[in-house]
């Protein structure tokens, strides 16, 4: 029995490379998705990074060359998409980003430049504000895909240039 | 069968195997799944009851003859291998922190959990029932909250939009993850207590557990049902208290907790039937056993009707192990 | 002569043969007093061990009468005398080898020698100092009796009879280490153990056969089983109140002269966390209390872990504010936090060493070392961050709450933190199963340690999860029995 529990003690020290200190992640508050350009801000780093790539996997790899860091979406409060954005985009960003069920997404205009133009904190204000107000239905993300796959088009809320909510209403 | 359980103890290494299995399921349920399951549970307690009255006779495996042991023992071999395969590819989405080694990395989840279930294991049937009482206990728990909280996150839409594949494949699907039964058929002859009242108990608490585990997948992730591979797991991410996070990590606690178990009894109750059919192997059983059943889950997949082989050989062992016994009792008489 | 030659030599009939023995035996050694004198007519010599009786009651209650006595024919026939007319001493025996003549003396007895006896008297008078009852200082409380056990097993045996005046209640005294001659005695209730019990108990005691009993730890591997626990399955207490609530319940309790601590068997695991106290509280706030040790001793060992897993494998489980709070804290600190959490835990596990070690005038500057400069200190320079400084603080508070199983919270601590630290919430899982399973398989003469909450009994947990009114207590007639399996 000893010897069981040194080989697991041996086994349990290969895992030791795999843990990254909380300081050497950067964490993605926000997302821009329009088709092969990827827009991310975070909540301690000041930079915007926007980037191309063909696959949003590759997009996260090119910020984390570009950042210096490992980058972590378990945290992102907003994705941005391109009006008539599929639902494969939801479907990658839910299950291999594994984003909070919390997670808001919206339509905007320019998508590339909303979120240099306006910080993502303030963003995610204002649709909160807009569901509490009723001016627009709720935009999390499990809602929305359950929308889309059932072939329901949902009226996601819409952001102008500025990153302002535009009431479709 | 000198270690004796209590029936609570029986129930919570059976359910947690269960439980288990439900977390590892695959591909879309449907309300129909709950209903398959539900009153799956109740024709499986039909097709123990010659087990039941067998055991209320005082008789043991023994007397059934080499034959239905064996039938046991391929059957919970099999259904361990199953389950360390089913463990491999839900531990995918649950994380475990060896996904960016790769095949390694579900090399190095196996043994971890194949030494602790060996260690659980060879510690005796008493202490890891016991066990698995205390674990039974917080997992209810567990899901207590996330059904509460499906509850009031839910919508009853969902069950619309879930896809109806009708009643009798749902209660196949049921029938073909049953292979903790060669399991319970062992374990059964150990309970000191009411032998009725303790399988009545396990398929009352199997079904309705099952039934409610299923809806609240289906009320949670119902929306989203075609693009989820583990709708139960999925269930468990979503439905949470706090809506801003995301409480995968602790849901992995249990996922892991129960299926240590899951494997260990399966494990116990082999290596009480290869003391049985294989007496001249004294030593190292366990680990054997354990060792057959990594390599079952790791090429499982090739074998397309691996689950269907192992749920039959776990209904057959219920079924003919009594009827042997009771043979053998007409012959002597 | 070697070694024990001379335990089962009888006593020489010739005196100055005799004294001669018993000076060789004891090589001369010079608190071993001889006093050679005649009364009633024959030689006689009067042995102590200086230091060890009581000059006083052995001058007053036995020199004085037995050195005026008339004329007896023998040796024999002045014992005789002196059994039959004179009652010197409560405690009296009658050796008649070497090996208890010597045990008598060492433990304080005023004996006899006469020319022609080869047998001797002893009375006794001990007077060696002693602590005295004083406040067990493990053991607080606040309602409850401040007296606890001292060293002599005589003096703690006179506290449980004080509290248990029933003849009922059983002392076995015993003598045990072939050097130190340790006595030791089992306390029981004869209507309330289970008589398997007492069987394996004085079995198990059977199978000591040590040089020296110098503490309870000698004795306890005996009477625990072999294989590796983490917990021990027999309990140590101060108290003698706590004692006696145990004996009532149907256990067996072992005394070690000399130890301050009785032997408790069996013990379940719930017990560790119930304290006198809870009996002298309303229900409501017992029950309140017992929670929070509960959740104390589960925070003690699992906080570090868990905060080392999420933070460095499990951030989604952390409010983002919270989450970004800790990320700039750590910024500066320059070691990863695995390591950091374990050198904090070693920090504090040799300061709290040198708190129990250190002479008390130096006490002081223990507090002064770890607070100011291990504490301030490390945090300023960013050695170790804030957040882990307070988790750490609070693992160990927790730890304290039930110092009874601090040994294996400490063990259990760092085991989990190490399973934590490398394999996140998945090791964590793994190795709680482990040590479940350990703790559950802990089971000794028939009683399961986690009782009764696996095996689950309902009635148990009137004075488990709960603690129920005296009014409903006093009609359950609870004894251990009712556990064992």
């Amino acid at each position: 029995m000893n010897k069981i529990i040194l080989a697991v003690m041996c086994i349990f020290l290969t895992g030791c490379s795999t843990g990254i200190d909380v300081n050497e992640m950067a964490y993605v508050r926000a997302a821009a998705i329009e088709g092969d350009n990827v827009t991310f801000s975070f909540y301690l780093e000041e930079q915007v990074i926007s980037l191309s790539a063909d696959t949003l996997e590759d997009a996260k790899s090119a910020a984390e060359l570009a950042l210096g860091k490992e980058i972590f979406t378990g945290h992102t409060e907003l994705v941005v998409l391109e009006q008539g954005a599929e639902s494969n985009t939801l479907e990658f960003v839910l299950n291999q980003w594994k984003v909070p069920p919390a997670c808001r997404v919206a339509y905007a205009e320019n998508v590339g430049e909303i979120l240099k133009k306006r910080k993502a904190e303030e963003i995610v204000g204002i649709l909160k504000r807009a569901e509490e107000k009723n001016l627009t239905e709720k935009c999390d993300i499990v809602t929305v895909l359950g929308k889309i796959l059932n072939g329901e088009n949902g009226d996601l809320p819409l952001l102008t240039d500025e990153g302002e909510f535009q009431n479709r209403q | 069968m000198s270690n004796k359980i209590t029936s609570f103890q029986l129930c919570s290494l059976m359910l947690i195997n269960d439980i288990f299995v439900l977390f590892c399921l695959g591909g879309e349920i449907s309300a129909a799944t709950a209903a398959g399951f539900g009153i799956g549970s109740l024709i499986q307690f039909l097709f123990a009851i010659p087990l039941i009255c067998m055991y209320k006779k005082r008789g043991t495996l023994n007397e059934c003859g080499k034959v239905g042991e064996i039938t046991l023992l391929a059957g919970i071999i099999l259904w361990g291998g199953m389950l360390f395969s089913m463990l491999t590819k839900a531990g995918e989405l649950v994380f475990i922190p060896f996904e960016s080694f790769g095949k390694r990395g579900s090399i190095i989840t196996t043994i971890l959990i194949a030494v602790v279930c060996l260690y659980i294991a060879s510690s005796g049937i008493k202490a890891m029932s016991r066990s698995a009482v205390i674990a039974a206990a917080l997992g209810a728990v567990c899901l207590g909250i996330v059904v509460v909280s499906a509850v009031i996150h839910s919508d009853a839409v969902n069950i619309k939009s879930a896809e109806f594949t009708g009643f009798f494949r749902e209660l196949s699907k049921g029938f073909a993850l049953s292979g903790g039964f060669a399991g319970f058929t062992v374990l059964l002859g150990f309970v000191k207590d009411n032998i009725t009242r303790t399988a009545v108990g396990y398929f009352i608490a199997k079904g309705i557990i099952s039934a409610a585990v299923l809806i609240t997948g289906v009320l949670v992730s119902g929306g989203i049902m075609e693009i989820v591979d583990f709708p139960i797991v999925w269930a468990a991410q979503l439905t949470q208290p706090f809506s801003v996070q995301r409480i995968d990590s602790l849901f992995l606690i249990v996922f892991t907790v129960f299926a240590v178990y899951s494997i260990a009894v399966q494990a116990s109750a082999a290596e009480y039937l290869i003391g049985e059919v294989f007496p001249f192997i004294k030593r190292y059983r366990c680990s054997i056993i354990l060792i057959i059943m990594a390599v079952i889950g790791a090429v499982s997949e090739k074998w397309r009707y691996l689950g269907i082989i192992t749920a039959v050989l776990a209904v057959m062992g219920l079924i003919i192990v009594p009827i042997i016994y009771f043979i053998k009792r007409k012959i002597r008489v | 002569m070697k070694g024990n030659d001379y335990k089962k030599q009888r006593i020489y009939a010739d005196l100055q043969q005799n004294l001669n023995y018993i000076k060789k035996i004891t090589g001369h050694s010079t608190d071993i007093l001889v006093n050679e004198f005649v009364t009633g007519g024959i030689k006689c010599a009067f042995l102590c061990c200086d230091g060890m009786l009581s000059s006083r009651a052995a001058a007053d209650m036995v020199l004085a009468p037995i050195t005026d006595l008339p004329k007896q024919a023998n040796a024999q026939g002045l014992f005789d005398y002196i059994q039959a007319h004179m009652l010197l001493s409560a405690d009296r025996s009658n050796p008649d080898n070497y090996g208890d003549l010597l045990r008598l003396i060492h433990s304080g007895f005023a004996v006899f020698v006469a020319e022609g006896a080869n047998t001797a008297l002893a009375f006794g008078v001990q007077g060696f100092s002693t602590r005295g009852v004083q406040e067990p200082s493990g053991e607080g409380n606040i309602l409850g009796s401040h007296e606890g056990f001292s060293e002599t097993i005589r003096t703690n045996l006179s506290l449980i009879r004080r509290r248990l005046k029933t003849p009922e209640l059983v002392t076995k005294m015993m003598t045990k280490g072939s050097k130190s001659n340790t006595e030791i005695c089992l306390c029981y209730m004869k209507d309330r153990v289970p008589p398997r019990l007492l069987d394996r108990i004085m079995k198990s005691l059977d199978e000591i056969d040590l040089e020296t009993i110098l503490s309870t730890g000698y004795i306890r591997p005996f009477v625990e089983k072999k294989s590796f626990e983490l917990f021990n399955s027999t309990g140590l207490t101060e108290r003698p109140d706590v004692v006696c609530s145990k004996l009532i319940e149907g256990r067996a309790v072992i005394l070690v002269d000399g130890v301050p601590y009785g032997i408790i068997i069996p013990r379940l695991l719930c017990e560790s966390f119930h304290t006198i106290d809870d009996y002298a509280h309303k229900p409501f706030y017992a029950v309140f209390l017992r929670w929070i040790r509960y959740g104390a001793f589960v925070l003690s060992f699992l906080l570090p872990a868990v905060y080392t897993a999420i933070v460095m494998y499990h951030p989604e489980l952390l409010n983002s504010t919270l989450l970004m709070l800790l990320a700039q804290e750590e910024e500066n600190a320059p070691l990863s936090l695995l390591t950091e959490s374990f050198i904090v835990l070693i920090m504090y596990e040799v300061i709290r060493e040198a708190g129990v070690r250190l002479p008390k005038p130096v006490g002081g500057a223990v507090s002064i070392i770890s607070g100011l400069i291990i504490g301030d200190a490390a945090v300023k320079s960013g050695l170790v961050s804030t957040p882990l400084l307070t988790i750490t603080a609070l693992s160990v508070l927790g730890g304290l709450v039930v110092p009874d199983l601090n040994p294996q919270i400490t063990l259990l601590r760092f085991a989990f933190l190490a399973a934590g630290g490398i394999l996140g919430f998945f090791g964590i899982s793994v190795l709680a199963c482990a040590v479940l399973t350990n703790i559950c398989g802990t089971e000794d003469y028939g009683f399961p340690f986690t009782a009764p909450i696996s095996p689950f009994s309902s009635k148990g947990m009137g004075d488990t999860l709960f603690r129920m009114g005296f009014r409903k207590m006093q009609n359950r007639n609870f004894t251990v029995e009712e556990y064992h399996e």
